[in-house]
């Protein structure tokens, strides 16, 4: 009971923070598709003070104050970035336990619709949202109730949008 | 017997005979709509619009080739992720009158300064990324030369008219499908990266949406230059000029020469015969009719009625047959203007009666040694099928290589440009490396069926190296399973490259793949219709009658009238 009673003031006290507040944040890929690249045009649409890498490493995330993750898996898209599935795989745990460790908010964004999810990307998908305070998702990838069990279980907010185009409004609520 | 009782015994065995001939196998179709019926014509392609341009050309008096040629520009404002202009491709034509093939090479070339060692850095490590993305992607385009030619020798109408709906479309703009949608969100990065592209495909730089109009005036222009001025128009002149820079510009190698001295190839189809039915298909630089052959040649060996379909059994068997075809493919399949290949031998049923006798009949075999080195496997490309009154057949495969090709899209012209370089091996030495002017080895495979001179179908599919399985199978369910061609596009399909995981549609029952797991298969289960397995689409004629399929895998849709 005391567990789960610190549980939920951890996530309410790691919710509440306006994450811009502290300052700039980190945009990253867990699986190389191509939503990462539209996550970087959304953060720079929205004006909010951020750095790019789609190949964050865990140890430099020291310098940011929050983390933004386009979960989506793409092959080919890990084939040019030179990284294998299972590196990088290990490269999302490992961020986001050294986000846990830092206590650094991660915000995880799923941007693609139903035919985006899959057994490859959702691998991705589940590291990034289970170890996030908050989902952006647009509504068709989330039809399976995937990203709203997720946030039942870890009480984490979550936040439908009709298309790609409307995460800019929860990237500016929650970043600037 | 009273009368009573005999009218009652006359009318069962009645009911039991008519039951007995019109019992088919209980194979079904979730998507009808998408098939199509006819006398006069059929044109099955990837959008219902060119299948319906297809069949205006035929009303209007047109012929089978007229009517692939409006398709084919069509298609690369319909559907301009998987073919266009700036590709290439190959058709297959059977003319009724006199029974004669034409096959048609239109296969993008490699510059003539392009190297075996150009994607190699200092360390001697393949860029990859540089092959399929870019300017050192692109391959001279053979589409338009293509077109041309076919049209001049086999068509009966000019080029305004075969253009004018294509033009029509890029001014007046598509609607974008759920399919498009969700192919250019996937291909985002690659569009983002080139302004040009960027301005057609994207929206203030984000994907366009279902529902939204892709206009491509520019491309409107480039094909009212062509309806004008022919081959010249884009391969001399302006257009040259503008595609060299644009190809350069991005550290590609491509110039005006080369543009200029593009030649499409006249080539004799492969042969071959299944279960007493002659096919007909794509010879080298395509090595996907041959292979397609060879894997029925292997399967002729087996008694797949007796085994049925959808077996493990009759899986297991396709998944060994698919092996050794595409082992061979990797070793010995090229460009056959530039490097020997064994075709005869590749054909002969000697050759695939030796080869099925490698396969055990309840163990899936190791991978075999020769492979294919490629790790890049495109998807993308589009079928079509065109049958007219006179019983003319066309078969069409062409792509600009994977979805969006390079990404690069010459500015002001609207033309997209292919990455065909890709299906080079990328390192030296290989019968499929890099020479300058070759063309890069495909699987495509338009085929041509027919039943002791008859002409029966013409079908194909686009999908990578998975063409060859996948054409194969569709041929099988049609000759071995009696299927129609709508429930043989729709049957489940699976994959199986010379070595790795046999991949399936989620359709097959899981206690199937079950069996073929405890044969050994590394069983990977993807969707239930998955576009990994292709967009077939084909036409079948039956007694005269014309019947269109269409894949639902894509936006597939067969007219007919």
């Amino acid at each position: 009971m005391k567990k789960m009673l610190s549980k939920v003031i951890m996530v309410m006290m790691l919710g509440a923070i306006s994450v811009s507040a502290m300052g700039k944040t980190l945009v990253t890929s867990f699986g190389q598709s191509a939503d990462a690249a539209m996550l970087n045009v959304l953060f720079k649409k929205s004006k909010a003070d951020y750095e790019f890498n789609a190949l964050a490493m865990p140890d430099s995330i020291g310098a940011y104050d929050s983390i933004a993750v386009a979960a989506g898996a793409s092959s080919k898209g890990m084939g040019a970035a030179g990284i294998n599935p299972i590196d990088e795989l290990k490269r999302a745990e490992k961020l986001v336990k050294m986000a846990k460790e830092k206590n650094i908010p991660v915000v995880t964004f799923h941007l693609g619709g139903a035919g985006r999810r899959g057994k490859l990307s959702d691998d991705y998908v589940k590291v990034a949202a289970e170890n996030s305070t908050k989902m952006v998702v647009v509504k068709g990838g989330n039809a399976d109730g995937l990203f709203t069990n997720i946030a039942k279980t870890n009480s984490s907010e979550l936040v439908e949008v009709k298309n790609i185009v409307g995460a800019i409004t929860p990237i500016k609520n929650t970043f600037n | 017997m009273g009368k009573t009782a005999r009218y009652k015994r006359v009318a069962g065995l009645f009911l039991i005979f008519f039951g007995i001939i019109v019992t088919k196998p209980a194979f079904s179709t979730d998507f009808p709509e998408r098939a199509a019926r006819g006398s006069n014509g059929m044109v099955a392609a990837a959008k219902e619009e060119a299948s319906q341009i297809g069949i205006d050309i035929l009303k209007q008096g047109g012929n089978a080739v007229d009517a692939a040629v409006a398709v084919g520009f069509a298609l690369g404002v319909l559907e301009p992720n998987a073919s266009g202009i700036g590709g290439g491709g190959f058709m297959l034509i059977r003319i009724a009158e006199t029974g004669e093939y034409k096959f048609i090479d239109y296969r993008e070339t490699a510059a003539s300064s392009a190297t075996a060692d150009m994607y190699l850095n200092e360390k001697g490590e393949v860029a990859k990324h540089d092959a399929s993305v870019g300017g050192k992607s692109i391959a001279v385009p053979g589409t338009v030369a293509g077109y041309l030619k076919v049209l001049e020798d086999y068509g009966t109408m000019g080029r305004e008219t075969v253009l004018a709906p294509a033009i029509k479309y890029a001014e007046e703009g598509v609607e974008v499908s759920g399919v498009l949608a969700e192919i250019i969100q996937k291909k985002y990065d690659v569009i983002l990266r080139n302004e040009a592209s960027s301005k057609i495909y994207l929206s203030d730089d984000f994907p366009l949406m279902e529902g939204d109009l892709l206009v491509n005036k520019d491309l409107a222009k480039t094909m009212r230059a062509i309806a004008k001025g022919g081959r010249d128009a884009f391969y001399k002149g302006d257009l040259a000029k503008k595609i060299a820079k644009a190809v350069q510009a991005d550290r590609g190698l491509i110039t005006e020469k080369d543009i200029a001295s593009y030649e499409v190839k006249m080539r004799e189809p492969v042969k071959g015969s299944y279960r007493g039915y002659d096919i007909v298909s794509a010879s080298p630089s395509s090595s996907g009719g041959t292979h397609v052959i060879e894997l029925l040649n292997i399967m002729e060996n087996f008694d797949l009625e007796k085994t049925g379909f959808g077996s493990a059994e009759s899986w297991h068997l396709w998944s060994e047959a698919m092996k050794l075809a595409y082992s061979d493919r990797g070793k010995f399949m090229g460009d056959t203007d530039f490097v020997k290949v064994p075709l005869n031998g590749l054909l002969s049923k000697d050759y695939a009666n030796a080869r099925a006798k490698m396969i055990k009949k309840n163990e899936s075999m190791d991978g075999i040694v020769y492979g294919d080195p490629m790790n890049y496997e495109s998807g993308s490309t589009t079928h079509f099928s065109v049958v007219d009154k006179e019983g003319n057949m066309v078969a069409v495969t062409q792509t600009i290589n994977h979805f969006f090709g390079s990404g690069v899209t010459v500015p002001g012209t609207g033309i997209l440009l292919n990455d065909e370089m890709a299906d080079f091996t990328l390192t030296p030495g290989g019968i499929n490396s890099i020479e300058g002017g070759k063309r890069p080895l495909s699987s495509m495979s338009p085929t041509l069926i027919l039943k002791g001179e008859e002409p029966y179908a013409t079908l194909g599919t686009p999908g990578g190296k998975r063409i060859i399985g996948t054409v194969a199978l569709l041929i099988s369910n049609l000759i071995d399973y009696n299927m129609d061609i709508q429930e043989a596009i729709e049957a489940p399909r699976i994959n199986q490259y010379e070595k790795g995981s046999l991949t399936m549609e989620g359709r097959i029952p899981e206690k199937v793949q079950k069996e073929l797991e405890s044969m050994g298969h590394d069983v990977v289960v993807k969707k239930d219709y998955d576009l990994y397995f292709g967009g077939a689409q084909g036409v079948v004629i039956d007694n005269g009658q014309l019947h269109g399929g269409a894949d639902p895998r894509r936006d597939g849709k067969a007219i007919g009238y």
